[in-house]
């Protein structure tokens, strides 16, 4: 079914419309919530909330593109989580190889203002990410929202491993000077 | 702020480019400007042209098909290292395509110094900075208003050809001079030193092309004109001195032309000059030397 006729179907209140968003993306988004979470059960349960987040949201909301709209609920609920993870039950995994190379971008930073930062920084990473160049854009995005490893990547866009880690460094490496500027570090 | 915290902020991403990303990585990867990148362009017109040129020279011109006119004087012919097109095209900057050529052409350059960290690179960067402290003074001493050009490498080189030419106190010397323990010795470094200085993928080129010409009235030793094709990368040529023929093919040899001379649409003349080549010979010997 059509994202537009879903979403319509949202706005009309038709709980119908759940089950075609489960049964379109619902693999799509425990996949998104797997990479962050490792866990079967836990991603199951973070698409559920997605579901749920969904309903409350739409409307007023009107998404653009639906799928990414849904991917960014799925994503929250899954950092969350694994937030909430005792120390001891926090693995590896991808995720944390995401968090030490995004340490590098942020060493040093001398702005320990967490909460108030939190919108801006969202902010300053829409407009770093919209000025990007399309491949080092779409890499970028891949590896820090979706914490796809570098592999898939270079699988999916038919690069070599050491191409898309060059890419990624450099990129962040522009990050750094962004946020700096922006004076977000 | 923390990692975790940037990690969250990274939700800030518009779904418009989550989608993009999405959609790209499902097609296999798309050029940044969403079109075929430069390289791709450079490389369709260029097989375009090229196929026009073999097509015009089978069906007109025959004769083009035929090895170079200098070919058929040629004793001992030395070997160019085939090298990796350069993926980086005009720009300097990767602008996509298969990543495979990236690796491949990476490891050809890296390859270009394998001889040279195989034999020892500080042991023939030794042997080099020794020649030039010696013969600098000596050979770029001149009169006032007098400039010189000197090349270190080329005329080590061609001492070193010298060298595999001459025997006894002679060769001696000339292994003295360039401060290599034997023959062997200084046949490795030459190889070396030659393979670092070459560079030919597309995009810049730096040929340091040796070659000999000598009188078709003697013989010579095969064994040592193949060294000289071997290890110094020297070909060897023999002709009638003096012969119209023999002098335009030593022409033609010495004086190879790069793509920046020829003619070519303007899209690939700008394409293929930007970058500085360094084309031709560093030593020619005309003589008769056995």
């Amino acid at each position: 079914m059509e994202d537009d006729k879903i979403i319509g179907m949202l706005f009309d209140r038709e709980q119908k419309a759940l089950e075609y968003t489960s049964e379109k993306y619902g693999r799509y988004l425990h996949t998104v919530a797997f990479r962050i979470l490792g866990n079967e059960e836990d991603s199951e349960e973070c698409v559920n909330d997605t579901l749920l987040s969904a309903w409350n949201a739409i409307p007023p909301t009107r998404p653009t593109v639906f799928s990414m709209f849904l991917a960014k609920i799925t994503r929250n609920f899954a950092i969350n989580r694994r937030r909430a993870e005792t120390a001891a039950k926090r693995g590896g995994g991808e995720v944390s190889l995401v968090l030490a190379e995004l340490e590098e971008t942020v060493a040093g930073s001398e702005n320990t203002e967490s909460g108030v930062l939190a919108e801006e920084l969202s902010e300053a990473i829409r407009g770093f990410v919209n000025g990007l160049p399309e491949r080092e854009g779409d890499i970028f995005t891949r590896r820090y929202f979706f914490a796809q490893s570098v592999k898939e990547i270079a699988a999916g866009y038919r690069l070599s491993q050491t191409n898309v880690s060059v890419i990624l460094n450099r990129t962040r490496s522009k990050l750094r000077e962004y946020l700096t500027k922006e004076q977000l570090l | 702020m923390k990692a975790e915290e940037l990690f969250d902020a990274m939700s800030g991403i518009d779904e418009k480019v989550l989608d993009r990303s999405e959609k790209n990585l499902r097609k296999g990867g798309k050029s940044p400007r969403g079109k075929k990148s430069k390289f791709r362009l450079f490389a369709g017109i260029a097989a375009g042209v090229a196929a026009a040129v073999v097509v015009a020279a089978v069906i007109l011109r025959p004769i083009l098909l035929n090895k170079p006119v200098y070919a058929k004087f040629a004793l001992a012919e030395a070997e160019y290292p085939k090298m990796v097109e350069s993926p980086l095209g005009d720009s300097g900057v990767y602008t996509g395509g298969d990543a495979d050529d990236m690796d491949e052409w990476l490891d050809s350059l890296r390859k270009r110094h394998q001889k040279l960290t195989e034999y020892g690179s500080e042991k023939a960067l030794a042997g080099v900075n020794a020649w030039v402290e010696k013969s600098l003074p000596v050979l770029l001493k001149g009169g006032p208003g007098e400039n010189k050009v000197y090349s270190p490498i080329n005329i080590y080189l061609a001492l070193g050809m010298l060298g595999e030419t001459a025997g006894g106190n002679t060769r001696a010397q000339i292994l003295e001079l360039l401060g290599a323990g034997d023959a062997a010795d200084l046949r490795a470094r030459a190889d070396a030193l030659w393979t670092a200085s070459y560079i030919d993928d597309g995009v810049t080129k730096s040929l340091p092309a040796a070659s000999l010409w000598l009188r078709n009235d003697t013989s010579y030793n095969a064994a040592l004109l193949q060294n000289l094709a071997k290890y110094y990368h020297a070909s060897s040529f023999h002709g009638k001195m003096g012969d119209a023929a023999y002098s335009k093919a030593s022409l033609r040899r010495r004086t190879r032309r790069t793509p920046c001379s020829m003619r070519l649409p303007a899209t690939l003349r700008r394409s293929s000059c930007t970058r500085p080549s360094i084309t031709g010979p560093i030593s020619t010997g005309n003589g008769s030397a056995p």
